[in-house]
């Protein structure tokens, strides 16, 4: 099992609740999670739980109607820039500059958190040596295989080395080899300090990764705690049995 | 400001590796400028005479304003006769403006000045008189179309040269029976009464006493030309494609979630706007220099006129920011609205051509029937264009053009508010 690391609770998601406009049932009523420094933290939830929206609201992408999520102690809605320099984006898709090879994309994303000078260039290098893509740093995106697509799209995340990074499914469609690499490099992460949100479909990453995990279905949390007490809680032997137990074997959408 | 240059050379980047945007930014326009300006190279335009305005000034008011007037609707020229205490300069002035496509002045004496003429043509010998010519003025609009300079030139030549006819006659009745008892006289003698008379020699033909002095109103050192005309109206039509690949690029950061990494970062949504404003504003201008270079070093090997730069240099500079600012903003707005790529490739293409053509980049907005001219003053094109073809054409300054200048510059703001208050609803959208 992976070390948890003794610190005080880093994120805080007080009773946070968010509809869309126009949809009659809430995205998420009144999620509560506490998430310590240091923590890989797995979201778990079918099809329209309200896992990327939560990532979204962590990323201080969309506002909660209701609540409060703190940040070492500072309310994302509060927060400014310098809350958001300690976050971390992956999201599902691509999102980085097909056009740019991999080496300006990360140049680019670092400038934008406010990285300059040998620090840049530092960061640049590592998350390049990391994601294994040093020898097709000068090549452009769309050039590249899925998998190093995908290790751009996790390097573009952390090239700011933030505090808090929020993984929405990072990996979704790859080989295992890539796989492998980015589950391992997630899993170093936190002896660096950095603190994880995991969203995935797939348990045995969850169980692999996760400190603590959260179930959510229907924009509530039904289930929370280390994966092994949960499951002895329920008495399940998998995290993907446990999880049909928590939210039902019919289909979702 | 340094994440507003990173994302400035992120875009320029952007668009440089972008190369059908690049071929669709500089080429499209370049050949369209240089095709459009020789196909038109000797006239401005052929056709379009019926919304025009025409103003006669009758100073003499013997009725010659009012002949010129319905020989004029005759040719489906509308004009109107102005006669007393009339403000010529101020309708030159107009007419330097657009607002009127041309002005033609009968001086006071006119009438009596070409009886003289023609008193002193059929003197004996066709020796004139030593007075000055009767002359017509008449002064165009700078973009006034040749087949309506044409017309309105033949207008003025009929009536004329009827009147002159006319008062060649009178004359001619008048002093025949003197000619003739004299030409008698002094062959025949008192007897030659009964003899049969010819008609004497007289000098001077009839026609071509009237002077008509063409001239247009105020340009300056600019000579209108095809090359004034059209190298600022394509290249302004050239730059309002930028919306195609900005809109592209836009999209491409939505679908991709790019997008949410940008609105993420610790950077303001003003700086993330503005830098992309800026950028494809600053690819606008090396647009419109470039086909201002064309104008004036590669169209003249062709044999065109140069293009000349109007002395209003500043005002010059801030047109084509606003336009450019103008185009970048709605090629803002079409990313954001759109939600594919052929969406926005169509439309919008589709609404540039309809905003030039209802703009006057094609044919003249006087030319247009009254349905389309009343459109035109909705299209950012026919602002952008009333503003440069004032500045090339018409050699005007600020003074004229700041309300088309205010416009444009609304227009890009509008574009860009309406988008900025759209990308929230995205973001709630996507999430």
């Amino acid at each position: 099992m992976p070390h948890i690391h003794e610190s005080e609770s880093f994120l805080v998601v007080d009773k946070v609740r968010f509809s869309y406009p126009g949809v009659a049932s809430p995205a998420l009523d009144g999620i509560d999670l506490k998430v310590e420094k240091g923590m890989v933290y797995g979201v778990l939830g079918p099809n329209g739980a309200g896992k990327t929206t939560l990532v979204s609201m962590l990323s201080t992408l969309i506002s909660p109607n209701g609540g409060d999520i703190r940040l070492a102690g500072r309310s994302l809605a509060r927060g400014g820039a310098e809350v958001r320099k300690m976050i971390g984006i992956v999201p599902q898709e691509l999102a980085v500059y097909q056009e740019f090879p991999p080496r300006e994309n990360l140049d680019f994303f670092g400038r934008l958190y406010g990285l300059r000078g040998s620090n840049l260039r530092d960061r640049v290098e590592v998350c390049l040596k990391r994601a294994g893509l040093c020898a097709k740093s000068g090549e452009r995106v769309h050039t590249l295989s899925g998998g190093m697509k995908r290790r751009v799209n996790l390097a573009c995340g952390l090239v700011h080395a933030p505090a808090l990074l929020l993984l929405d499914e990072p990996t979704v469609g790859i080989d295992t080899q890539s796989r492998e690499m980015i589950l391992s490099w997630l899993a170093e992460l936190p002896d660096s300090g950095t603190t994880l949100i995991y969203t995935t479909h797939y348990m045995e990453e969850a169980g692999r990764l996760c400190h603590r995990i959260a179930v959510i279905n229907q924009g509530r949390v039904i289930s929370e705690g280390v994966p092994a007490e949960l499951l002895a809680a329920h008495g399940e032997k998998t995290l993907g049995e446990l999880f049909l137990a928590l939210t039902g074997r019919s289909l979702k959408e | 400001m340094a994440a507003f240059f990173t994302l400035i050379s992120k875009e320029l980047k952007l668009l440089w590796r972008d190369r059908a945007a690049l071929l669709l930014l500089f080429l499209m326009p370049v050949v369209l400028v240089m095709v459009i300006t020789l196909v038109q190279r000797n006239v401005l335009k052929i056709a379009g005479e019926s919304g025009a305005r025409v103003i006669v000034v009758d100073h003499d008011r013997r009725g010659l304003g009012a002949e010129l007037i319905r020989e004029a609707a005759g040719l489906g020229i509308g004009a109107n006769l102005a006669v007393g205490d009339v403000d010529v300069p101020d309708l030159v002035r107009r007419c330097r403006l657009g607002e009127i496509q041309a002005v033609v002045e009968i001086p006071a004496g006119f009438d009596q000045s070409l009886e003289g003429s023609v008193n002193d043509s059929l003197k004996e010998g066709g020796v004139g008189g030593g007075g000055s010519p009767p002359m017509l003025t008449a002064v165009f609009d700078p973009t006034a179309l040749t087949g309506l300079r044409a017309a309105v030139i033949g207008v003025i030549r009929a009536v004329g040269g009827r009147l002159e006819t006319r008062k060649t006659m009178a004359a001619i009745k008048r002093i025949l029976p003197d000619r003739i008892r004299a030409a008698l006289v002094a062959t025949m003698g008192p007897a030659a009464a009964m003899a049969s008379i010819t008609m004497p020699e007289l000098a001077g033909p009839a026609g071509g006493m009237v002077v008509i002095r063409a001239e247009n109103a105020g340009t300056g050192p600019i000579v209108p030309s095809a090359v004034q005309h059209n190298v600022p109206a394509w290249s302004l039509f050239g730059i309002f494609f930028i919306v195609v690949p900005l809109a592209a690029v836009i999209l491409d950061e939505r679908s991709s979630n790019t997008f949410a990494r940008l609105l993420v970062a610790p950077v303001s949504r003003f700086s993330l706007v503005s830098s992309r404003i800026a950028a494809y504003t600053m690819a606008c201008i090396l647009q419109f220099v470039v086909l201002f270079a064309i104008g004036a070093w590669v169209l003249p090997r062709f044999g065109t006129d140069p293009l000349v730069l109007p002395p209003a240099i500043l005002a010059l500079g801030l047109t084509l920011f606003c336009a450019c600012f103008a185009a970048s903003g709605y090629g803002f707005m079409v990313g954001i609205l759109a939600r594919t790529h052929e969406q926005a490739a169509m439309f919008g293409a589709i609404s540039v051509v309809v905003a030039a053509a209802i703009g006057g980049v094609m044919v003249p907005v006087y030319a247009m029937p009254p349905l389309m001219r009343s459109l035109s003053v909705v299209s950012p094109l026919g602002w952008g264009l009333e503003a440069l073809v004032a500045l090339f054409v018409r050699g005007v300054g600020f003074a004229e053009i700041w309300p088309a200048l205010l416009r444009l510059f609304l227009f890009g703001t509008v574009c860009l508010l309406f988008s900025w208050w759209k990308i929230f609803r995205l973001k709630l959208a996507r999430s």
